[in-house]
C-alpha cells in the first residue's frame, strides 16, 4: 500500500467530545420534546451527527450547544434544525404494495361505500409522519384511481405532518427522483407525474388533496390540530418512540379516529403488547386496526 | 487525467465534470469542464441525478481529491464507533489507505441507493409481526432440510474412543467435493503446513482430529445453506465476509494459547449464518431491517432488534442446538455480539474482533454495513496489540480470494 503523507494518522475524531452526562442531557431534551428514544449504544453516532451543526454554529462544547436549544432566542428554529439531523427519512411511493393493496380493494371502497349511504361524501386520512410526501400522495394517487371522475362529489382531505420542516418543504414542492418512484407501476408514473428539469412532479390534482402542517404526534395540543379522521397511516413512525411514548401517540390516535375507522401501523410494528385500545384485524396482505369500543 | 464514474453524493469540491450533465427532462443542467462545488452538489442531489463524470484539473489535485474521498466514504461506517478507541482509529486508517488503492485502480464506489432499491414487495414472511418467533423460524427450517449428514457419521466416529485416524478419512472421503475443499483449505498458506497434503488420512494425523472435523463441520455447513433469495443476499457476498472473519479469528487465535484456532476459523465462518436463515423465512422483514440499518447508520444486530424483535444470533443457538454442534462454536457465535455473556469468553471476543475487522476490510470492495463496534473491556481484556492489524489486515488479503473460490 502506497502511503501519501497527509493521510498517515487520520483522526476519527471530527467533533467536540459528548461526555455521559451531555449525552443524557440531550437524549432525554429530545425525548420529552419529541418522544424519540435515543439508546445510550448510538451515543457516538448522535456526537458525529450533530457535531456538523457545532461546527456550523461555531459552539465549542455539546453542554454550550444543550444551552443554546434551551434558553437561545434561536431556540426553536434550533429545535427545527435538531429534528432534521435526527429524523429519518427513508421512504418511497408505495412502500409496502401488499398493504396498499388491501387499503385499496378493501378498507377505501368498504368506507366510500358506508360513508355515501350515511349521506356525507366526505372522507379524511391523516398521514401521521409523512416525512418528504411519499406516503400522503400515494394515497392521493390511490384516491383518485378508486373514485376515478366521481372523485369531483367527494370532499376529500388527506392531512399530513412531520417533524421536520425541511421535510415538509420538500413535500410542499412535489418533485422527486426516480429513487423515490422504484415501486411505482409504470402506468401510475405517467399519469400521476410530469417530467421537469428538476424531476418528477406530482400532478396537481393530487396536490390538492394533501394538506401538510408541522406537528409533533408526542404534543396533545399539536395532534388537536388535525380534524377526525377516517383513516390514520402512521407507518415506521412509532418504532423510534419508546413504549410510554407509544403509548400516548397510540391514545392521540384513537381520540382522532372516528368509532368506525381504521388505522395502518407500519410492517414492522405492533401494538398487543403496548395498547388494548386498537383491535387488530389480520386481512390478506396485512394488519389493520380498528377502535376497541 | 483520469475520468471517473461517480455518485452524486461522493462529490467533493474541486472536481471537475468530465461529461455534461442532463436534467430528467432532458435539458443541460450543468456543462462539461463545471467546477464542482457544495451547491452544485445540492443541485444535482436535488434532481435525482444518480451517475456523473468527474476528473480532476491536475495529477496532485487528483491524488488530493481520491483521498478526501475515501477518508469521507470510510468515516461514514465508523460513525457508530468510540472515535478515540486505538482498535477503530488504527482501523480507520489502514481502510482508508485500501480504498484510495481501490479508487486508483478504478474501484466504483457503491451509491447509496444500491441495497434499498431492490424490489422484494411480492415476499412474504412466515409471519407478522409479533406473531412468531425465532422457535418457529427454526421449527420451520428443520422441517424443510436436513444438515448433511456426513457430519453426524462423523461425530459418531469422533465419539467411538477406538476408532482411527483411518476411520475419519474413510468418512470424510466418501464425500468427494467435501474432502477436494478440506484439502484446498489445509493446503493455503492460512495453515503453514510445510509439506503438501494430499489425503484426508495426512490431513487428519497434521491437524488433528478434532480439529479437523471442527473445518469439516464448517465446510459442510456451507452448503446446507441455499435457496437464499438473491434479492436479499447473494450468497458469494455473504460467504466472502464469513470466510474473512473466519481468516481473521484463525490468525488472531493463533497468538493465544488456550484457544483451538480450528474452532475459531469454524466459528468464524459460521457467525452469521442465523441471518441466512432470516432472510430466507421473513425476507420482507429482513430488507426492513437492512434499510433501518442502512438509514439510522446502525449495525444489523440493533436494527434486528428495533424491526423484528429478536436477532440472527437467536436463530443460530437454536439451530446449532438441534443440529449438535459443539457447544464452543454454538457458545462463540451465539455471544459473538455480546462476549462477557459467553462461556468461552476469549473465543467470543475474538470473533466479534474478526467481524469488525472484516465489516472494516469489505468498505473496501463494496460492504455497505457499519462497523459494528466492540465493548472496550472486552477488547482490552484481550489486550490484542494494535500494531499487528495491519499486518494482519495485510496477510488476510492475500489469502481471502483464493480461499473463498475453494471453498464455495
Amino acid at each position: 500500500m502506497a502511503i501519501t503523507l497527509s493521510m498517515r494518522n487520520l483522526s476519527l475524531r471530527k467533533t467536540p467530545k459528548l461526555s455521559n452526562e451531555e449525552f443524557k442531557q440531550l437524549t432525554s431534551f429530545i425525548y420529552e420534546k419529541t418522544g424519540i428514544s435515543i439508546p445510550p449504544r448510538r451515543k457516538y453516532l448522535i456526537e458525529n451527527k450533530l457535531g456538523k451543526r457545532l461546527n456550523e454554529l461555531n459552539i465549542k462544547t455539546y453542554s454550550d450547544y444543550i444551552k443554546y436549544l434551551k434558553f437561545s432566542p434561536q431556540k426553536e428554529t434550533e429545535f427545527k434544525k435538531l429534528c432534521e439531523l435526527i429524523t429519518i427519512n427513508e421512504t418511497c411511493f408505495f412502500r409496502d404494495i401488499k398493504q396498499l393493496t388491501l387499503f385499496k380493494n378493501i378498507i377505501l371502497p368498504e368506507m366510500l361505500k358506508k360513508r355515501q349511504e350515511q349521506g356525507s361524501k366526505s372522507l379524511t386520512i391523516w398521514s401521521a409522519g409523512c416525512s418528504s410526501g411519499e406516503e400522503p400522495y400515494t394515497l392521493g394517487i390511490i384516491l383518485h384511481e378508486v373514485l376515478k371522475v366521481s372523485i369531483i362529489g367527494w370532499n376529500i382531505k388527506i392531512y399530513a405532518n412531520d417533524l421536520s420542516p425541511a421535510m415538509l418543504f420538500k413535500a410542499r414542492k412535489g418533485i422527486y427522483n426516480e429513487y423515490s418512484l422504484r415501486t411505482t407501476p409504470e402506468n401510475i408514473k405517467k399519469k400521476y407525474f410530469t417530467v421537469t428539469k428538476e424531476g418528477y412532479k406530482i400532478h396537481p390534482k393530487v396536490q390538492k388533496l394533501v394538506n401538510f402542517q408541522l406537528i409533533n404526534l408526542a404534543d396533545p395540543r399539536d395532534v388537536k390540530k388535525i380534524p377526525k379522521s377516517d383513516i390514520i397511516f402512521c407507518r415506521n413512525v412509532i418504532i423510534y418512540f419508546d413504549d410510554a411514548v407509544k403509548k400516548k401517540v397510540l391514545s392521540h390516535f384513537y381520540e382522532n379516529l372516528k368509532d368506525d375507522g381504521y388505522l395502518f401501523l407500519g410492517y414492522s410494528e405492533s401494538i398487543h403488547r403496548i395498547t388494548k385500545l386498537f383491535k387488530p384485524q389480520i386481512k390478506p396482505g396485512g394488519i389493520v386496526y380498528q377502535k376497541n369500543l | 487525467m483520469v475520468v471517473k464514474k461517480i455518485c452524486v453524493e461522493y462529490i467533493v469540491p474541486g472536481m471537475i465534470l468530465a461529461k455534461p450533465v442532463q436534467g430528467l427532462d432532458g435539458s443541460e443542467l450543468f456543462p462539461e469542464g463545471t467546477e464542482l462545488g457544495e451547491e452544485e452538489k445540492k443541485v444535482l442531489e436535488d434532481a435525482g441525478i444518480d451517475y456523473i463524470y468527474v476528473t480532476a484539473r491536475s495529477e496532485e489535485s487528483e491524488q488530493s481529491i481520491l483521498q478526501t474521498v475515501a477518508q469521507e466514504y470510510a468515516f461514514k461506517f465508523f460513525m457508530y464507533v468510540n472515535p478515540d478507541n486505538k482498535l477503530f482509529v488504527e482501523l480507520f486508517n489502514i481502510i482508508v489507505e485500501l480504498i484510495f488503492d481501490a479508487l486508483k485502480k478504478g474501484w466504483e464506489l457503491p451509491c447509496e441507493d444500491y441495497i434499498r432499491a431492490k424490489s422484494v414487495e411480492r415476499m412474504r414472511d412466515l409471519f407478522l409481526k409479533d406473531m412468531g418467533g425465532p422457535e418457529d423460524i427454526v421449527k420451520h427450517e428443520l422441517s424443510l432440510a436436513s444438515f448433511p449428514d456426513v457430519y453426524f457419521r462423523l461425530k459418531k466416529v469422533l465419539e467411538n474412543p477406538s476408532s482411527s485416524a483411518k476411520d475419519i478419512a474413510e468418512v470424510v472421503s466418501s464425500d468427494v467435493a467435501l474432502t477436494t475443499k478440506l484439502l484446498k483449505l489445509v493446503n493455503s498458506p492460512l495453515f503453514g503446513l510445510t509439506q503438501k497434503v494430499d489425503s484426508v488420512e495426512r490431513a487428519v494425523s497434521l491437524v488433528g482430529e478434532e480439529e479437523l472435523s471442527n473445518l469439516v463441520l464448517g465446510i459442510s455447513a456451507i452448503r446446507y445453506f441455499k435457496d437464499i433469495p438473491p434479492e436479499l443476499m447473494d450468497m458469494q457476498t455473504f460467504w466472502k465476509h464469513s470466510l474473512s472473519c473466519a481468516i481473521f479469528a484463525k490468525i488472531i487465535a493463533s497468538n493465544y494459547r488456550d484457544v483451538n484456532d480450528e474452532v475459531l476459523f469454524t466459528a468464524g465462518l459460521l457467525h452469521d449464518v442465523g441471518k441466512l436463515i432470516l432472510f430466507k423465512n421473513m425476507p420482507y422483514s429482513s430488507v426492513e431491517t437492512l434499510v433501518f440499518a442502512r438509514e439510522n447508520m446502525v449495525p444489523m444486530m440493533e436494527a434486528e432488534e428495533y424491526v423484528l424483535g429478536f436477532t440472527h444470533t437467536d436463530i443460530s443457538k437454536l439451530l446449532m442446538n438441534s443440529w449438535q454442534f459443539p457447544n464452543t462454536i454454538n457458545d462463540i457465535v451465539s455471544n459473538h455480539h455480546n462476549p462477557t455473556e459467553a462461556s468461552f469468553e476469549t473465543g467470543a471476543a475474538i470473533v466479534q474482533l474478526a467481524d469488525n475487522l472484516a465489516n472494516a476490510v469489505g468498505i473496501s470492495y463494496g460492504n455497505t454495513f457499519v462497523v459494528p463496534g466492540m465493548d472496550e473491556d472486552v477488547f482490552d481484556k484481550l489486550n490484542f496489540p494494535v500494531e499487528k492489524l495491519k499486518p494482519i489486515v495485510l496477510k488476510h488479503n492475500k489469502l481471502l480470494n483464493d480461499l473463498l473460490s475453494a471453498l464455495t
